[in-house]
């Protein structure tokens, strides 16, 4: 007899019982609670991760300043209201490592995941719930294991978020390198355990576990970015794993995997020889490309989602859209080099590289002619969700294009670790991978805490965050491309950035005003989690499965029997249909299935159905190819 | 909450923990695969002035070797007597399996012990001798692998003892084979590949 | 009935298409009106109050906002007799208000920002090539961010939701999805074919006139090495590195220098080492006395570090790095002595070698950097020549590349007469990575050239030896002033 049968059992003797508060909130399986104590944990991560940034913004913007309150919150980082250049660059750090980790790896794919693989699949919960409770418990000690590093004497781990040996192996040359390095690397090493046990959870539930009718082409596109999101993770984290366990082992037990030919002030030569710095720099790529990935593809997800319901219409190009995510999984493990252009690689195997990487431009490029083209001739419902998801086209398109310069190995020559690099993250996957975790929220509150979030208050935190992140962002362009080089404590001393000082102002007036709304958010989220308007059934009128669950959250997901699927998730504003939306769940036995239009009753332009039905045989062929059906 | 009635949720095409369990061996396989390659980038081409040490493998590696294709017999055997339900067999062959495992171990240890004495030390390594501290760190991380199979093997163990593992509760007992085989493949690859590559 | 609003009535046709017409225009109505409004001749905004200027915009915004919301509200109110959730209206119009601006920003920020985008033309023969590779790559992602986000503001305006229709029930066009990955795949093979060629010029073959020059890095500053009179940069190794041959070249009497001051430090190691047992006992004695009398009450500060060092001596600590220390100095020593074997290394090619703290190149030479680091990795950045590549410990590294564009032209071309080449450091190396340059210099004329070469001191010469040797008395590290404080506070040396 499976284990699963035992699981699924064991859930139904249990979910009449009175759970303890421990079982229930702190020590919980169900996977819909797990989800909220990563978006919770996430949150909170990511407020500390804004403050970081908005301090090391003050200092860019006003170096020669002396902030008291800065004094009194830092104490001997900021004598006299003068931030010190190390714990500058541990801020810097400390901020990527957050935001890039906690909050968009865990606080993001963690969050919606976990609540949406089983809801949207019809499963009861997740294929192992112990192992997804270990994986937000490990995620926990993690992120407190990372803020840790924070307060230690020597300051923070301070060598950029990729820590970079030998700068961040040698205790000598740079205070942060010490304990707040270690525990860096402590902190990585149980994140990574963490999400690889979710990673395996996802993925062995997204095969394993969906309810009748739900084949792998009726998956909403949410579930598939989470299930490529999983397979990158699975097949990359481990080589971070492995990239740290040598850096460990260079720093506190002499050996020399990344070291050689090493003097440093005070210490003369050391011993360590033979050791080759941009192994390392290789390893940590082939995750951290990949990572990129990671952050965004569940954003791309969500968007997806939320646009095709508040368009009221079929998202575009379904297949093209999971093939393009097929394409961009793949692809994205073989094109780590472009980061390691001018590292003095080998020239030939930078053009590869480069090849390689404005190949990823393609099937990013479908996906974002895909969601213009579903807007196009929708009916678009404005939420707070729906907002934030065309904040992400947005940023995913104005981000993205700048993708080409750097995966330009010539480019790359120039533009390299200045602001324009700081300036194409931060929108393509910084601001972009946030508002799609926004979306999601204000998209699923009501599911999450079986209440609704204030509209009005969504709006203005949704216009203000978009309007500030391109303040912020966009004239960082400008300073990379007159070489302005990135993690510099103050530009004061270098003649030639002078003349950025009044922009250098300019963003971090909009990062604070930016900032500030975000406190909208939180008072949002969590006023609305106890004082929220009730919500409805299906707030949204959205086709997939999560909502034909009870509002009240219960063990197990369905009271009765999961319900089986029909059809395929974006069957909105049917013309043979009254209402604009057909729930998956929902039998009808007089409508015969149309999935994917092989039949458009009464569209407007004939011209336009031929069309239509010549691509569905196309449609039919790729199922048939990839075996989707 | 409704009160629930018989229901009956359709049963998965496979066992959720079985699927865990090979994802995991991916997950494991592209760590090994992460540092072999380090080992295989790192190693210097022929103009290059950097030192290396090339050495032979300890000879209790080759036993270590035999040791996880006989334990790997042997594990595979209790599988199938497990099957067929012959209790005492399963019994005594994941007894006998476990028994391999320790050797193994141990065999390792003896490798170990035999590295230090021709001074390809893990922790003051020579320089040159980063090709020794990659065996050092690689066969230690499928030493870690051995030892979560050896519980696995003893829990395996444990059930079988109380009668728990037969034809109709497969479940561990299909785990652990399937794992012990992992470990076992997972090593004959990484002998070879030193044996080969050094 | 449904698709009704989708069919075109010529009352809201003229509406649209004016619409229309006025969003697209109105960037280029601002940019004309920039024109005919003076612009400032020197781009400043230092003195803008930006805190202020923010708040009137975003208050303006607010407005705005609430303006249109009563307005539409009432509006519609009044025509359908029931009320409407305007705030979907609301959106929109903040939708295609903000593309309008913002591209309206945009087109001001390349006008006023354009000047600095590359710094100008660049001074280098390569940066020719990677300048028109730039601006092609320009030109395309441009024209592309203006019309997919103006598209997309549009959409959000032009289908916002109305209750009377319905949205079209479209799941996806062949020939659609075909097109657009096709037309990016042509743009992106052009691109990918231009920037291989042009990578392949840059790093190509160095032809054999060039002028090799190390550039070294550590933390924090630059140093460059000259080849002297023989025409020929000396060997280097990382043991050789002292106090007066910062850069570690292969010469005889500095490194023979430098092994008699390891030998020296080793056997004063060495002794302390064997009097640890002494001076342990000594600590432990006086660490005794101090708590036995109650000093460690009255003078805590005091207690505090001698408290350390008895903890030091008593655990262990203290021997253990005394040992490593040794063991390190006498490593190095080995490497050296292997190195002083092999006569070919010290060829005296680096004798005449000079160590410089600029660099100075002549118009139109061709020069190979060759990069060198001497603690972490760092990253040596010359963005008006188009220069960058990461300085490697371990790993030498080089960029080859020819000026064409003298400081005195730079300074006449950007009317700024103190205006000066920098390399910078541009890979995060440590606190003061901010701070990390050395002024490059190019000049007319290879006699210029030679005038400045010939003022610098070789190697040998002692005078720039000292001058480094107080430069790096002057960094020391905190673990350099721990070393010789466990020297002078030894008990058993007092």
């Amino acid at each position: 007899m499976s284990t699963a049968a035992i699981h699924a059992d064991t859930h139904h003797d249990h979910h009449e019982h009175k759970e303890s508060f421990i079982s229930k909130y702190v020590f919980s399986m169900d996977h819909k609670m797990i989800s909220k104590q990563f978006l919770i944990t996430g949150i909170v991560m990511g407020m500390v991760g804004l403050i970081m940034s908005l301090i090391f913004r003050l200092q860019l913007a006003w170096p020669d300043e002396q902030f008291g309150f800065l004094e009194t919150l830092l104490g001997k980082w900021a004598v006299d209201g003068k931030l010190d250049p190390n714990f500058y660059m541990g801020l810097v750090t400390i901020h990527g490592t957050i935001m890039v980790f906690y909050v968009l790896t865990a606080g993001l794919s963690g969050t919606f995941s976990n609540l949406l693989i089983p809801l949207q699949l019809g499963a009861r919960d997740m294929a192992s719930p112990f192992m997804n409770m270990l994986s937000y418990w490990f995620f926990f000690l993690s992120s407190v294991t990372l803020l840790s590093s924070v307060f230690v004497e020597t300051g923070p781990a301070s060598g950029g978020w990729t820590v970079y040996p030998p700068l961040s192996a040698l205790e000598k040359a740079m205070p942060g390198s010490g304990l707040g390095m270690t525990l860096w690397l402590a902190a990585i090493a149980l994140f990574i355990v963490s999400s690889l046990l979710a990673g395996i959870n996802y993925i062995s539930t997204v095969l394993n576990m969906r309810t009748k009718g739900m084949s792998m082409n009726r998956m909403p596109l949410t579930i598939w970015a989470f299930f490529f999101t999983a397979i990158l993770g699975l097949l990359s984290f481990p080589v971070l794993l492995g990239a740290a366990i040598f850096l460990i082992f260079d720093r506190s037990f002499g050996t020399s995997f990344y070291l050689s030919d090493i003097y440093l002030e005070g210490v003369g030569a050391l011993e360590n020889i033979g050791g080759s710095p941009v192994l390392y720099q290789h390893l940590f790529w082939f995750l951290g490309h990949p990572e990129v990935y990671i952050i965004l593809m569940p954003a791309l997800g969500i968007t997806s989602e939320v646009i095709s319901t508040n368009a009221r219409k079929p998202i575009f190009g379904y297949t093209a859209m999971v093939i393009s995510l097929m394409g961009i999984s793949f692809l994205s493990f073989i094109v780590w080099g472009h980061h390691m252009f001018i590292t003095g690689m080998n020239p030939f195997l930078g053009s590869v590289f480069m090849i390689l990487t404005l190949i990823i431009a393609v099937p990013s490029a479908v996906k974002a002619f895909n969601y213009l083209t579903t807007l196009w001739k929708g009916n678009l419902r404005f939420n707070p969700a729906m907002l934030f998801s065309i904040g992400l086209v947005s940023f995913f398109i104005s981000g993205g294009l700048t993708g080409i310069y750097l995966g330009n190995a010539a480019l790359d020559i120039q533009l390299h670790d200045s602001y324009f690099v700081v300036a194409h993250f931060h929108l393509v996957m910084g601001s972009a991978a946030i508002f799609g975790m926004f979306a999601g929220i204000y998209h699923w509150y009501p599911k999450m805490f079986g209440r609704m979030m204030n509209k009005t208050l969504g709006y203005f935190h949704f216009w203000i965050t978009f309007i500030t992140a391109y303040l912020v962002f966009f004239p960082m362009h400008f300073m990379g491309l007159a070489g302005v080089p990135r993690r510099y404590y103050q530009f004061t001393l270098v003649e030639d950035f002078n003349v950025w000082m009044d922009v250098n102002k300019l963003i971090t007036v909009a990062a604070i005003v930016g900032g500030g709304a975000q406190l909208l958010f939180l008072y949002n989220f969590f006023y609305n989690i106890f004082k929220g308007k009730k919500a409805k059934q299906n707030p949204w009128q959205s086709n997939t499965l999560e909502w034909s669950t009870p509002v009240e959250r219960i063990h197990g997901n369905w009271p009765g029997e999961i319900p089986t699927v029909y059809r395929g998730p974006y069957e909105y504003s049917r013309p043979d249909r009254e209402e604009d939306f057909f729930p998956q769940y929902e039998p009808d036995e007089s409508a015969p299935e149309v999935l994917h239009t092989k039949e458009t009753k009464s569209a407007p332009d004939t011209k336009k159905v031929e069309e239509v039905e010549e691509g569905s045989v196309f449609f039919a062929a790729i199922k048939r190819v990839f075996g989707l059906s | 909450m409704v009160k629930s009635k018989k229901i009956k949720d359709p049963s998965y095409p496979v066992a959720p923990a079985k699927l865990n369990l090979w994802l995991f061996m991916l997950a494991s396989s592209m760590l090994f695969a992460a540092t072999v390659s380090a080992f295989v980038v790192h190693r210097p081409d022929a103009e290059s002035r950097q030192a290396w040490t090339a050495f032979d493998l300890p000879i209790f590696f080759l036993y270590s070797t035999i040791i996880v294709i006989a334990s790997s017999v042997t594990a595979y055997y209790a599988y199938k007597m497990a099957k067929n339900d012959e209790l005492a067999h399963n019994k005594n062959l994941l007894l006998g399996t476990t028994i391999l495992g320790i050797g193994f171990c141990i065999s390792q240890f003896l490798g170990w012990q035999q590295m230090v004495r021709l001074d390809l030390t893990f922790v003051n390594a020579r320089p040159e001798d980063i090709s020794a501290s990659y065996v050092w760190v690689i066969t230690m991380l499928h030493f870690l692998h051995i030892l979560g199979g050896i519980i696995l093997l003893i829990a395996t163990w444990v059930q079988s003892i109380r009668l728990n593992v037969h034809k109709k509760n497969m479940g561990l007992m299909t785990l652990t084979h399937t794992y012990w085989h992992f470990v076992g493949v997972l090593w004959i690859f990484l002998y070879l590949f030193f044996y080969f590559a050094q | 009935m449904r698709f009704d609003t989708l069919r075109i009535r010529p009352n809201s046709f003229i509406k649209k298409a004016l619409l229309m017409l006025t969003t697209v225009l109105t960037p280029w109505i601002l940019m004309a009106a920039a024109d005919v409004v003076e612009p400032p001749k020197e781009f400043s905004l230092a003195n803008w109050d930006w805190v202020s200027i923010l708040t009137w915009v975003l208050a303006l915004l607010v407005i705005l906002v609430i303006a249109r919301a009563f307005d539409i509200g009432a509006l519609t109110e009044k025509i359908t007799g029931k009320s409407v959730m305007s705030w979907n209206n609301i959106n929109a119009w903040i939708a295609i208000i903000f593309i309008v601006l913002s591209l309206a920003g945009v087109f001001w920020e390349l006008k006023y920002h354009g000047q600095y985008v590359l710094l100008g033309d660049s001074s280098s023969l390569h940066g020719e090539t990677y300048d028109s590779m730039f601006y092609w790559t320009f030109g395309f992602t441009f024209f592309v961010f203006v019309v997919t986000e103006f598209l997309l503001f549009y959409f959000m305006f032009r289908y916002r939701y109305n209750e009377n229709r319905k949205a079209l029930y479209y799941f996806h066009n062949n020939k659609l999805e075909v097109i657009w990955t096709i037309v990016p795949t042509i743009v992106l093979t052009f691109l990918v074919l231009r920037g291989f060629t042009t990578w392949s010029k840059i790093t190509g073959e160095v032809s054999k006139d060039t002028q090799d020059i190390e550039v070294f890095a550590y933390q924090f500053g630059w140093k460059a090495r000259y080849a002297g009179d023989d025409q020929q940069l000396g060997n280097q190794n990382f043991n050789f590195i002292s106090g007066t041959n910062p850069l570690g070249v292969a010469e005889d009497s500095k490194v023979e220098e430098l092994i008699g001051d390891l030998k020296k430090e080793v056997a004063q190691l060495e002794a302390l080492q064997a009097s640890a047992e002494d001076s342990t006992k000594a600590w432990k004695a006086r660490h005794d006395r101090f708590v036995s009398t109650g000093l460690h009450i009255t003078y805590p500060e005091d207690y505090k570090s001698l408290k350390a060092k008895y903890t030091d001596a008593v655990s262990g600590a203290y021997e253990r790095t005394l040992e490593k220390d040794i063991k390190r100095k006498k490593t190095a020593l080995n490497r050296i002595s292997e190195y002083r074997k092999d006569k070919d290394f010290f060829n005296g090619a680096g004798d005449d070698d000079k160590v410089t703290t600029e660099i100075v190149l002549v118009k139109n030479k061709p020069y190979n950097f060759k990069f060198r680091a001497r603690d972490v990795i760092h990253s040596a950045y010359m963005p008006h020549f188009r220069v960058q590549m990461n300085c490697v410990p371990g790993m030498p590294t080089s960029f080859a590349f020819t000026p064409t564009m003298t400081t005195a032209e730079a300074r006449q071309t950007k009317g700024n007469k103190e205006f000066d080449y920098y390399l910078y450091c541009n890979k995060i190396c440590g606190a003061a990575h901010y701070n990390m340059k050395i002024k490059v210099t190019v000049v007319d004329s290879e006699a210029e050239y030679n005038t400045w070469l010939a003022s610098q001191a070789p190697l040998v010469t002692p005078a720039i030896a000292e001058e480094s040797q107080k430069e790096e008395k002057d960094s020391k590290t905190e673990m350099g002033e721990m070393e010789t404080a466990m020297l002078t506070n030894n008990p058993t040396l007092n």
